[in-house]
């Protein structure tokens, strides 16, 4: 009998713990697929709402972009105007407050929004560079309803553009969502950061990059990166599609595709990647610390547009991957170059083999690490093998 | 100090969760108790009341019955049956000449007794044989050894002094045969009669496996069960079972395999049988069973010969009752009600892989609306992108929340599946019309439910059709309604909490003393080889160890 009343206690405490307590329907609430950060920049309709009285004390720092799905009722089930019918809409929304943005939006709106299916956030390169990002991403880290698996982009122009999409029958923010996860494929593309990564990073201090987002008039694409410094989380430059490739290299993210080069005569020569392995070794000696990264890779010659040359020749097949290698090399010492003197960051990972390799050295530089790294010795070595030359050697 | 106690003093709702926190449980606790003093107390009351009615029976028969012998005088016996008789319009009684001088008569009750047999083995035998009437053969004096070993051509037939007992035989089908100048009257038994012929079983169908089915009668029951092979062990032992009318009720087992310890407890629960009447075997399995506050059945019942024989050679015992094709089995575990005779009749992978389908079924019949509830109203969260789309979509014009449209569809689906049943073959197919057009078609077009549901609904119905325990289905598809009540009170949340409350109640539960979702817990290895996945024979070489058979190997490699 002592176990019924434990039992029936036990259920009750869990009833009292829930707080599930308000059914809030699904068609009732409105779907938020995208949040776009810009500098603040008031768009009309908030104006002419402000005249006739919707406004309340507030500094303009920040316009918010909300991409929602809306819904229409449909008039008969017979025909429904689908042209007629956005896949989304924008609105917009100025302020300081994210949090009050959001909710200032329910006076706007007749349903509450609903973040779970938040896929992707966009801050401006504009906004990077004055507020710092976890200023701007506090409170999408606090709140609970926006998932930590959305993504986190930067993009070269306005977020609200990229917001945008020409092509209809797309959202943009479930599109921006699979483009990052289409991108992961190549290799000259970061794997996306969410927000659960992110949380992390921004903690440690460290200087980390994120996915650049370049939009044209149609079309919005993944390329390059911005680089964020741990010291003040500003966006402080940004790195190109090949620095980015050269990063995934060092870091032995490599997963597939192609290095391309030109031999003497300037025909192109496309190496294919089977396989790709980095090691990097750190080195310490007094106070100076250096890096050893070793590079293994294998691949085919897949390309060669000097048809003359037989490529199951030992000697062309040795020539090429010079090639290769050398142009590995200057992808790399440019990256490096990008980062000890250009950004002066290090977000290539190496704080972490110090770390691990050294710990002791790296408690001592791991406050200035920035610098220290701008400062120490970065050895590549490349070992690339073509191991055969495809189906057809003419 | 004072000001900062009372400003951490919790607020009125927070002391309101607390005293239901306090007071419901007590109550809960109390309530149980009450219930279950109730239940006891009821049947203590019966038992009380049984024992008392049953002497004052007993005083009553003294009063009129006493003894009553058979007095040899012809004219005083049949008339004292013919008194006894009066109130029977459906005893016949047919008098007749033995021979010139010897009167007869044979007492009968129409329909019980079979007709052939009486015209020509009793009265044609009697008439011609007995005392030669025009006949020309010797004559035979009318003794009762001559009668029974010379001119009755019938198997079973005794004899009794008693006249008060005549009456009651009778009207079990059985012929009394009173002969002037014999002390005794003679019983000849045969009773037979209509009885259905062997068909296949309509509640469990299959595809490949014998098309025998039990029938009504029980001598054809235990014939089927005999008929699957010469076996000595397989024993039966017959009960009486009824105070009011009284039935065969047979209890059969494996002597050599079951164990004697269940066999005696099962003895034990008939014998403490104490009804009226029971029609069918539904009270048989409701009057032994260990829990009747669960909603789970804890007896199986089937109209197939060839499982009741599979359940006899693993060791349990079965239970048959005149007048039903419905065979009870026990003890029995869950996943037996998930199993069908045919998996052992197919190839063990697509069997293995039909079993898995079934206990997903069994799973998707409880728990799809409540799922679909759940993520509606709750945890929109958890619902891809994508699919959150064409939900909200496709509720944009449904009034009701999640629930109430869900309760309109399930209830009308089970509406329609009662009256499916009910209704004569003829109009059957209207039925399915009327559900397709207007219930599937028509409510959405109306606007009052979701096409999505409709997919929700027509996947749980389908599913709780899938499962082979036709009782068992309706167990699952009633748990489904709660679940989604849970459901729509605490969302997924609810959903688990009450996936958690089943799990616990079906652990606890027991069937005569098994576990009911053995060999899941307590755990035995040996039994998963027929539990989710059916593995080939080869390696099925022991009865199932729960069993705690006599014989614990099925075959000798």
């Amino acid at each position: 009998m002592k176990r019924y009343v434990l039992v029936i206690f036990l259920l009750l405490v869990l009833l009292n713990l829930t707080g599930c307590w308000g059914i809030k329907e699904i068609e009732d609430q409105t779907v938020l697929v995208g949040i776009g950060m810009d500098v603040a920049n008031p768009s009309n309709e908030e104006k002419q709402l402000a005249e006739n009285g919707n406004s309340y004390p507030k500094k303009n720092r920040v316009t918010l972009t909300f991409q929602i799905i809306p819904f229409e009722m449909r008039q008969s089930s017979g025909k429904s105007d689908k042209s007629s019918n956005e896949l989304y809409s924008n609105i917009q929304e100025t302020g300081d407050s994210m949090f009050q943005m959001l909710r200032k939006m329910a006076t706007r709106r007749s349903k509450p929004m609903m973040g779970h299916h938040v896929k992707v956030i966009v801050i401006s390169e504009e906004l990077a560079k004055r507020i710092e990002i976890d200023k701007l991403l506090k409170f999408v880290l606090r709140d609970n309803d926006i998932r930590p698996s959305c993504l986190v982009f930067i993009s070269n122009s306005k977020a609200s553009e990229v917001l945008v999409s020409n092509n209809s029958g797309e959202v943009p923010s479930l599109e921006l969502a699979g483009l990052a996860e289409n991108g992961s494929k190549a290799n000259n593309v970061l794997p996306p950061k969410s927000l659960t990564k992110l949380d992390g990073i921004i903690n440690s201090g460290q200087s980390f990059i994120l996915q650049n987002l370049s939009s044209s008039s149609d079309e919005v694409a993944v390329a390059g990166a911005s680089v964020i410094k741990g010291k003040n989380r500003k966006w402080i430059g940004s790195l190109s599609i090949r620095e980015v490739l050269a990063l995934s290299w060092i870091r032995g993210s490599v997963k597939g595709g192609v290095i391309k080069t030109y031999d003497k005569q300037g025909n192109v020569l496309t190496y294919e990647i089977i396989s790709a392995k980095s090691k990097v070794k750190a080195k310490t000696s007094g106070k100076d610390i250096s890096f050893q990264v070793s590079i293994r890779s294998k691949g085919r010659l897949i390309e060669n547009w000097d048809t003359k040359e037989p490529a199951d020749k030992e000697e062309f097949i040795k020539e090429a991957e010079g090639y290769f290698k050398q142009e590995l090399m200057n992808m790399m010492t440019d990256t490096l170059h990008t980062m000890q003197d250009v950004h002066q960051v290090d977000v290539g990972g190496f704080r972490n083999h110090l770390r691990i390799q050294h710990p002791k050295v790296w408690r001592k530089v791991e406050q200035d690490w920035d610098s220290v790294f701008s400062r120490s010795d970065v050895k590549f070595d490349v070992d690339l093998i073509i191991e055969d030359t495809g189906s057809s050697v003419k | 100090m004072w000001k900062f106690i009372v400003s951490h003093f919790p607020g009125w709702d927070v002391v309101f969760q607390a005293i239901m926190l306090l007071v419901l449980p007590v109550v809960f606790y109390f309530l149980s108790n009450w219930v279950k003093s109730r239940l006891s107390n009821r049947s203590y009351a019966k038992s009380k009341e049984a024992s008392t009615a049953g002497a004052v029976s007993n005083s009553d028969d003294e009063e009129f019955a006493g003894e009553q012998p058979v007095t040899g005088n012809y004219d005083h016996d049949l008339s004292v049956l013919k008194q006894q008789a009066v109130n029977h319009c459906d005893i016949h009684i047919r008098e007749f000449t033995i021979g010139r001088a010897n009167r007869a008569a044979v007492l009968y009750v129409d329909g019980l007794y079979d007709k052939n047999l009486m015209d020509t083995q009793v009265l044609e035998s009697l008439m011609n044989k007995g005392g030669g009437g025009t006949s020309t053969s010797q004559e035979i004096p009318i003794t009762k050894e001559n009668l029974v070993n010379q001119i009755l051509p019938v198997s079973q037939v005794s004899d009794t002094g008693q006249l008060d007992q005549v009456v009651e035989d009778i009207l079990t089908g059985v012929v009394a045969l009173l002969v002037e100048g014999l002390e005794e009257i003679l019983m000849i038994s045969g009773s037979a009669g209509n009885s259905r012929g062997i068909e296949e079983p309509v509640s469990e169908g299959l595809l490949r496996g014998p098309r025998a089915g039990f029938t009504e009668t029980l001598s054809d029951n235990t014939a089927l069960l005999r008929r699957h092979g010469k076996n000595e062990s397989l024993q039966m032992i017959k009960f009486k079972v009824g105070e009011r009318a009284q039935k065969n009720l047979i209890v059969a087992y494996m002597r050599d395999i079951a164990n004697s310890e269940l066999v005696d407890e099962v003895i034990r629960r008939i014998e403490a049988i104490d009804m009226d009447y029971l029609p069918e075997s539904g009270y048989v399995e409701q009057l032994i069973e260990d829990n009747s506050l669960s909603p789970f059945q804890q007896v199986q019942s089937t109209e197939r010969p060839d499982r009741v024989i599979g359940a006899l050679m693993e060791g349990r015992v079965a239970i048959l009752l005149d007048g039903t094709p419905f065979v009870l089995i026990v003890p029995v575990t869950f996943s037996m009600l998930l199993q069908s005779p045919e998996d052992y009749y197919e190839r063990w992978i697509p069997a293995s892989l039909l079993r898995l389908l079934r206990f997903f079924t069994a799973f998707l019949a409880v728990f799809t609306p409540a799922i679909y509830i759940s993520f509606i109203s709750f945890n929109q969260g958890l619902i891809p992108t994508e699919l959150v789309v064409t939900i909200i979509e496709s509720r944009l014009s449904v009034p009701f929340p999640s629930i109430i449209e869900a309760l309109i569809m399930e209830v009308s689906i089970e509406i329609l599946r009662e009256a499916g049943i009910r209704l004569p073959k003829p109009i059957g197919p209207a039925m399915g019309i009327v559900g397709g057009l207007i219930i599937g078609d028509a409510a959405v077009n109306a606007g009052i439910i979701s096409p999505f549901l409709v997919i929700v609904v027509a996947v749980t119905a389908i599913s709780s059709f899938a499962i082979p325990s036709y009782s068992t289905g309706i167990t699952l598809r009633m748990l489904r309604f709660l679940a989604m009540f849970f459901a729509a009170f605490l969302g997924l949340f609810g959903t688990v909490m009450f996936f958690i409350l089943v799990c616990s109640h079906l652990a606890k539960l027991k069937s005569f003393g098994v576990a009911y979702i053995s060999p899941l817990s307590p755990f035995r290895w040996n039994d998963w080889k027929d539990f989710i996945f059916r593995m080939p024979f080869k390696l099925m070489n022991r009865r199932p160890i729960l069993m705690k058979t006599r014989d614990s190997t099925r075959r000798n490699k």
